[in-house]
């Protein structure tokens, strides 16, 4: 009886303390954002086209997909694309976060710059480098090419090179965001560590590896989960560049999942199924984040 | 020897300005060439495609963007939509931000890490129950569904941040006017908000530019011309007309201005706030 009672207490004094600030808001976010992972689940057991209901049909979706060729060079294309991308925004991100730890002048225009690429909207990346890119003589990078007497190039026509294009132009989109949060991680490393490493004689290349790097492992992670996040959840980039082609050769898992639902024959619940797919991926890397990351160490919020 | 540079140190500096400027070159030159290729000359852009600066400066392009298309429409929406999420996002975060900062409960840190969770799983991949959603409550395809719905998309968001900047107003305030008999209320209203302004004003940053920039979900819940957003409309513009590059790159750099003006203004805001996203100080 007493636990009820300190239970309706406890009811009543957030009914009149925080209940209704936070209330509207989580009503909302349940509504928007955590019913739809649930009503995808169900979606995703059913055969539902655009413009009818669908009927029941338990796993099939998964069977068809897990057996279906296209979306094996569909998931295959997304591992590479993702490693590349990653690997290539944090690598050059971390040398031009070395860079600008460098003591010169005009450093902070500089990075206002290398920011650029990552303000810009992914449809505006899209047709910008669709005009880079174009195979016609007038496409920037053959013109370049053909002034320096070499013979142009099929960027977006051939498979193998269309692969290689679409993870260069995410790599110069996304690399801003690397660098920004290496920076900051670099500034964290204390001024003695480094003092006492030169001391010692350390090298450049020491330094880095021995004294840096370790101290910015927890930002390094950060930085490896958004970007790994933002890499898998992205679409119109690539719906842009290259819708998926040719022959579904840089066709993303999340450009598949659109196409799938919203394409010609809009296969809402297969698509569906593949939102699934994605949504437990991203689920377990943001898990990874919150244990490791942001409540790894008794942060109390 | 203070206040001469050693020729060691010279070099170095020399070498920095050369890598960075190289990289400038990388990251700027594109963007700075679609924006000058909407002012050049038409035949500049075929003939002479490297060159990034017009001979002569022409502007009838946008004249000619803005009287044969529906773009005035669209950048209006996309305004609505921009500044529709900002304030109603907001609001709703900025209350859950306050119950959430100045009151302890039971479930209150569980509860944290579910907003986080779900801040952090892109919409995106619920791209399909959100389209049927909009479909079954009657929003599907209307401005006031769009603002609804990216409003509430980044409420998680603006509460994470707004929480993290609440924490470090003293609770002393809070207390001092509840001792003037000030209701809570009074005391967000009065107490909290002016202070959480530059709070407020971050979060409001990303909120629009992000909201701006958005093509995924609008591209699902948007279908006719007069409610399009400035990247679903520039997009039906190109398709519509996809060998006409002076026009693309002018309705690209429609797209771009306002971003860029964003950021040229508020950068230094925009860095600080992007860390702070990402990292718990």
């Amino acid at each position: 009886m007493a636990e009820s009672r300190s239970s309706k207490e406890r009811l009543l004094r957030f009914a009149k303390g925080p209940g209704p600030f936070i209330i509207p808001a989580i009503v909302i976010l349940l509504g928007m954002r955590a019913f739809p992972f649930f009503w995808q689940f169900f979606l995703s057991m059913t055969n539902m086209r655009l413009g009818t209901e669908g009927s029941f049909i338990g796993l099939q979706n998964y069977r068809f997909i897990f057996s279906n060729p296209s979306f094996f060079q569909s998931i295959g294309y997304t591992m590479i694309f993702l490693i590349a991308t990653v690997a290539g925004q944090m690598l050059i991100g971390l040398a031009l976060a070395l860079l600008l730890d460098e003591d010169f002048k005009g450093k902070s225009i500089y990075r206002i710059f290398f920011l650029i690429p990552w303000i810009v909207s992914g449809l505006v990346v899209g047709i910008l480098w669709q005009l880079m890119l174009v195979e016609t003589p007038f496409g920037l990078l053959n013109a370049l090419l053909i002034r320096l007497g070499r013979s142009p190039v099929a960027w977006l026509s051939v498979a193998s090179n269309a692969r290689v294009s679409v993870i260069i132009v995410y790599i110069w989109k996304g690399l801003g965001f690397s660098m920004i949060l290496l920076s900051s991680g670099l500034k964290t490393v204390p001024v003695e560590l480094l003092e006492s490493a030169d001391i010692d004689g350390a090298s450049y290349l020491q330094k880095l590896i021995k004294v840096k790097i370790p101290m910015m492992k927890d930002i390094i992670s950060v930085n490896l989960i958004f970007a790994v996040i933002a890499s898998l959840n992205s679409y119109e980039t690539v719906y842009v560049l290259t819708s998926g082609g040719p022959g579904g050769a840089t066709s993303i898992i999340a450009l598949l999942m659109f196409q799938t639902a919203f394409g010609d024959r809009s296969q809402l619940g297969r698509g569906a199924a593949i939102g699934v797919i994605m949504f437990l991926i991203n689920l377990i890397l943001v898990l990874i984040y919150v244990r490791k990351v942001r409540f790894g160490k008794g942060v109390t919020a | 020897m203070r206040g001469t540079i050693s020729p060691l140190r010279f070099r170095k500096s020399l070498i920095s300005h050369a890598v960075s400027l190289l990289a400038v070159f990388i990251f700027a030159y594109p963007v700075l060439w679609i924006l000058l290729a909407s002012v050049k000359p038409e035949v500049q852009i075929y003939r002479e495609p490297l060159r990034l600066f017009p001979s002569v400066w022409d502007f009838s392009i946008f004249s000619r963007l803005f009287s044969s298309a529906p773009i005035a429409t669209y950048l209006a929406n996309s305004l609505l939509y921009s500044i529709g999420a900002v304030v109603i996002s907001l609001s709703f975060a900025l209350c859950a931000a306050y119950g959430l900062s100045r009151h302890q409960f039971r479930g209150k840190q569980l509860l944290l890490i579910l907003i986080l969770v779900v801040q952090m799983i892109p919409a995106l991949v619920t791209v399909i129950p959100l389209y049927l959603l909009m479909k079954t409550i009657g929003l599907y395809d209307s401005r006031i569904g769009m603002v609804l719905l990216y409003s509430a998309l980044r409420i998680p968001w603006g509460i994470w941040i707004l929480v993290g900047f609440l924490d470090q107003i003293p609770m002393a305030l809070d207390e001092a006017a509840y001792i003037d008999g000030a209701g809570q209320w009074t005391i967000l209203q009065k107490v909290i908000l002016p202070l959480a302004i530059p709070g407020l004003a971050s979060a409001a940053i990303f909120t629009f530019v992000g909201t701006w920039n958005e093509f995924a979900i609008a591209s699902i819940i948007l279908r006719s011309t007069e409610n399009l957003s400035i990247p679903i409309g520039s997009l039906a513009m190109i398709a519509a007309d996809p060998n006409d590059w002076r026009l693309i790159a002018a309705t690209a750099t429609v797209n771009l201005l306002p971003v860029l003006a964003v950021f040229s203004l508020l950068q230094k805001n925009i860095i600080a706030g992007l860390t702070r996203g990402a990292v718990k100080e």
